[in-house]
């Protein structure tokens, strides 16, 4: 009995170490291993001064399976084959249109193990004044990949063009349903657009996930606006049409289908309607970590198989450093805070 | 039959085939332990996943998952603590079961259960995928909110004894949904009292802990002294339920089960454990021993786990067929396939028919994966109960330590798993039925969401009573129900109603 007994809880020890493995292990690997460090340096990468000790944590704001994750997975599991055997894992902390991810990258702390996934989302809801902080609170590390949003009907809609549907809602005001994630980037779309047309949406919440496509096949929602690759295989398959894309240029999978400048919209309103995604780090953390980071995401951008992927999904693989990124952020940030001045008062 | 023949020569490989089982056993350790769940595991095993091809990665991930749902009855059975959400209601019967002295029978039961219940499933996915997808989609938001407020109410007025008490614990569940930033737009913060932990809200490893295992572990803490029944159990290496244990008798409630599983989980958004929660009170009622339920029945053992198990292969029903995930665990895998490079969606049945197979065989063979694995794993499980608990309950006490601080990392759970353990052990020995307050928790921000779109649609309540829809007939079953509960428990009204009866 008693051999029984001890072997029993031998085994419960070693179920309960193997459930916690992930944790534990890393640990233990990463202490063992900065001695050595030194020497991996050398000989892995010319980059000077930081290589990851432990595995990093790419945190996502939004479900699994969404907009940001496929993307972020794609580039994670490129890094991860070359960061020296570390890996970058990402983990999905959802909640609060974004806001409780951010909220917990924000609290860990600044030393490159735990990164955000960063969407222009979070420059919108600071200007609508649901968000307190900007990329300031924030060390931006760069922006790594784009995507576009289009606006979307069934294909057996009476819509048939942009101009369709703008008369139908302007001889139905506050009647037409449009669907969107509340608090996702398109929400301001759909200020443009009826500040625009001087027109008038019901707008509704279809959700942040991949649920929402059900809202627009059952015909519960009459148009959505969406990233474009989410619903590509719905185009494909003849359920969905599209009427418009939110880019500078034709997308190339779609030809025929116009742009927002081409439709009449001047750089205001158009400014507020590209989905970019950047890596945020926590504030303080070393610039030597950040230049580590942004260049990993560097190599993956210009590497051809993750172009491929990407663009399988509709994803554009652009990256842009640090500096540049800066930049960027604080004119997206202008934009979305004059945006919101006129068109919200 | 040329595309189901390519796809049985993908997985007959030795490579799949051991690929199953090992996610079938991850899947079952996860699910056993208290604090460990189904989506822990399958979302550590996804970077694994990538270095797979497509099909040995599905094996991987839908072992898991299939392995994880079942697993959970093995606490829930012995310990009387769910291992997951998806095994609450097999704690109803499970552990009386084990107080006779039928601990081993009954993970039998729970077992066979879980194997019929997954098969169903499967069979359902493999021929009615596309027709029962295309009534899903007609589910919009009112009908969701109309099935949730039917779910809560007839399991909070007909699992306890008193209609009152079902009712405030799963208002209880509610108010503790409503915690943190609000569900749909993030605008408010709710009842955090300025600590920016619970702005997250509180996780449902967390109230499965406090609420479930605290206060079992000091009840039982409380009884040391006291004899319990062993397990008694032949010496036998595989464990299958006995003949009157899987005879005739059973079958309806097997089939019954089987429907409601598959059901809840074409629905995105319900998951395993209101299956599971739905399945039990309707057989219950309509049993032809109710009075048995609760005292340990075979019955009620079958009712919970076939069910828990068929919701697996209805949440793939949607995933499959539309790219719309049922619940946690499929986003998850249908992340795994969109990273394989295959765009899931409508497509997928004429793009990829093979793979639909492959996924539907392989979930065929996880279940039997996980009855052969389970079903003699079954002696090691039940010397649990031999154990001393003077050594047993600290060991349990620090897998749910360890569970609980492995969701965030940060020692906060741990203060809340006290405090939510109080409110637990309270209202246990007061006789509040805890279940209602775990449903109100896991289906309280989805109501919430579900009411808030449907204002959004059809403008106000009103708008969306008139409405003839499932919704409205499912809204007004909840208030007939709970009126109905509420005058038959009461007896001093029923005598006078039976009195003017008798005097009319």
């Amino acid at each position: 009995m008693k051999k029984l007994l001890s072997l029993l809880l031998a085994s419960a020890m070693l179920l309960t170490l193997v459930a916690c493995g992930s944790n534990t292990t890393n640990n233990q690997t990463g202490n063992n291993d900065t001695n050595n460090t030194g020497e991996t340096n050398g000989g892995d990468t010319e980059t000077t001064g930081w290589t990851p000790e432990r595995d990093i944590t790419l945190v996502n704001p939004y479900e699994a399976g969404g907009t940001s994750d496929i993307p972020s997975r794609i580039y994670a599991s490129y890094i991860s084959e070359n960061m020296g055997g570390r890996l970058m894992n990402v983990n999905c902390i959802t909640g609060a249109g974004g806001a409780l991810g951010a909220q917990e990258v924000m609290n860990s702390s600044p030393d490159g193990y735990t990164i955000l996934v960063a969407p222009a989302g979070y420059a919108m809801n600071y200007a609508k004044g649901t968000l307190d902080w900007t990329y300031e609170a924030f060390d931006p590390i760069c922006l790594y990949v784009t995507s576009v949003l289009g606006i979307i009907v069934r294909a057996d809609s009476e819509y048939e063009t942009y101009q369709d549907l703008v008369d139908a809602v302007k001889a139905n005001p506050g009647q037409i349903n449009m669907g969107i994630a509340t608090s996702g980037l398109p929400q301001f779309s759909v200020y443009a657009m009826e500040g625009h047309e001087d027109m008038q949406f019901n707008t509704v919440d279809i959700g942040g996930s991949t649920v929402k496509a059900t809202e627009l096949l059952a015909g519960r929602v009459d148009v959505m606006i969406d990233s474009i690759g989410g619903v590509k295989s719905y185009i494909e398959s003849g359920d969905f049409r599209l009427l418009a894309v939110f880019s500078d240029e034709r997308i190339d999978t779609y030809p025929d289908v116009p742009t927002m400048a081409e439709l009449g919209y001047t750089e205001d309103e158009t400014s507020v309607m590209s989905q970019v995604f950047g890596i945020w780090a926590p504030k303080g953390t070393p610039a030597e970590v950040i230049d580590y980071i942004s260049d990993r995401f560097e190599e993956a951008a210009n590497a051809p198989e993750v172009a491929d992927q990407l663009s399988a999904q509709d994803y554009a693989a652009t990256y842009m450093d640090t500096e540049d990124y800066l930049v960027y952020l604080e004119s997206m940030y202008t934009s979305f805070v004059d945006f919101a001045e006129n068109y919200l008062g | 039959m040329a595309t189901f023949l390519d796809a049985l020569g993908q997985i007959a490989s030795l490579e799949v085939l051991l690929l199953i089982c090992v996610g079938t056993v991850v899947g079952i350790i996860f699910g056993a332990i208290p604090g460990l769940n189904t989506p822990i595991a399958v979302a550590l095993l996804l970077p694994f996943s990538y270095k797979l091809g497509t099909v040995p990665a599905m094996a991987l991930l839908l072992g898991v998952y299939m392995g994880g749902i079942s697993g959970g009855l093995v606490s829930a059975i012995l310990l009387r603590i769910p291992g997951t959400a998806a095994a609450i209601a097999t704690t109803f019967d499970g552990y009386p079961m084990c107080k006779k002295g039928l601990g081993a029978e009954a993970m039998a039961i729970g077992t066979y259960g879980s194997f019929i219940g997954g098969t169903f499933s499967a069979i359902v996915l493999a021929f009615l995928a596309s027709p029962l997808t295309k009534i899903a989609i007609q589910f919009g938001p009112w009908d969701y909110f109309g099935l949730m407020m039917f779910a809560l109410s007839l399991v909070s007025a007909l699992i306890g004894s008193s209609v009152l008490k079902g009712y405030i614990s799963m208002f209880i569940g509610l108010f503790i949904s409503c915690i943190g930033l609000s569900s749909l737009d993030g605008l408010t913060k709710r009842f955090t009292l300025g600590m920016y932990q619970l702005e997250g809200g509180v996780s449902m490893v967390i109230l499965i802990i406090g609420i479930y295992a605290v206060p079992e572990i000091l009840s039982a803490a409380g009884k040391l002294r006291e004899d319990m029944a062993t397990a008694q159990y032949e010496k036998k290496h595989f464990y299958i339920p006995s003949k009157e244990h899987r005879g005739r008798r059973y079958w309806r409630v097997m089939l019954q089960s089987s429907i409601i599983g598959t059901f809840i989980g074409i629905m995105p958004g319900l998951g395993s454990s209101t299956g599971a929660m739905l399945s039990y009170t309707a057989a219950q009622k309509t049993s032809k021993h109710k009075e048995e339920f609760g005292t340990g029945c075979p019955e009620g053992v079958y009712a919970s786990e076939v069910a828990n198990n068929a919701v697996t292969g209805g949440a793939l029903i949607p995933m499959l067929s539309l790219g719309i995930p049922g619940d946690s665990v499929t986003a998850i895998i249908m992340a795994a396939l969109i990273l394989q490079g295959i765009s899931v969606g409508p497509l997928l049945f004429t793009q990829h028919p093979d793979l639909v197979y492959v996924i539907v065989i392989i979930v065929f063979l996880a279940n039997l994966a996980m009855f052969i694995i389970q079903s003699f794993g079954i002696p090691l499980f039940a010397k649990i109960v031999q154990v001393p608990r003077f050594y047993l309950l600290p060991l349990i006490v620090m897998c749910c330590a360890m569970g609980c601080i492995s969701v965030n990392n940060r020692l906060f759970d741990f203060y809340l798993i006290i405090v939510l353990g109080i409110l637990g052990y309270a209202l246990e020995n007061n006789k509040y039925p805890l279940p209602p307050l775990l449903l109100g928790y896991i289906l309280g921000s989805d109501t919430e969401l579900y009411l808030r779109r449907s204002l959004m649609y059809y403008g106000s309540f009103g708008d969306c009573l008139k409405m003839v829809s499932a919704g409205t007939f499912l809204l007004i079953a909840a208030v007939v129900i709970t009126v109905a509960a509420l005058v038959m428990r009461n007896k001093k009204l029923m005598s006078k109603l039976r009195g003017k009866k008798a005097a009319a």
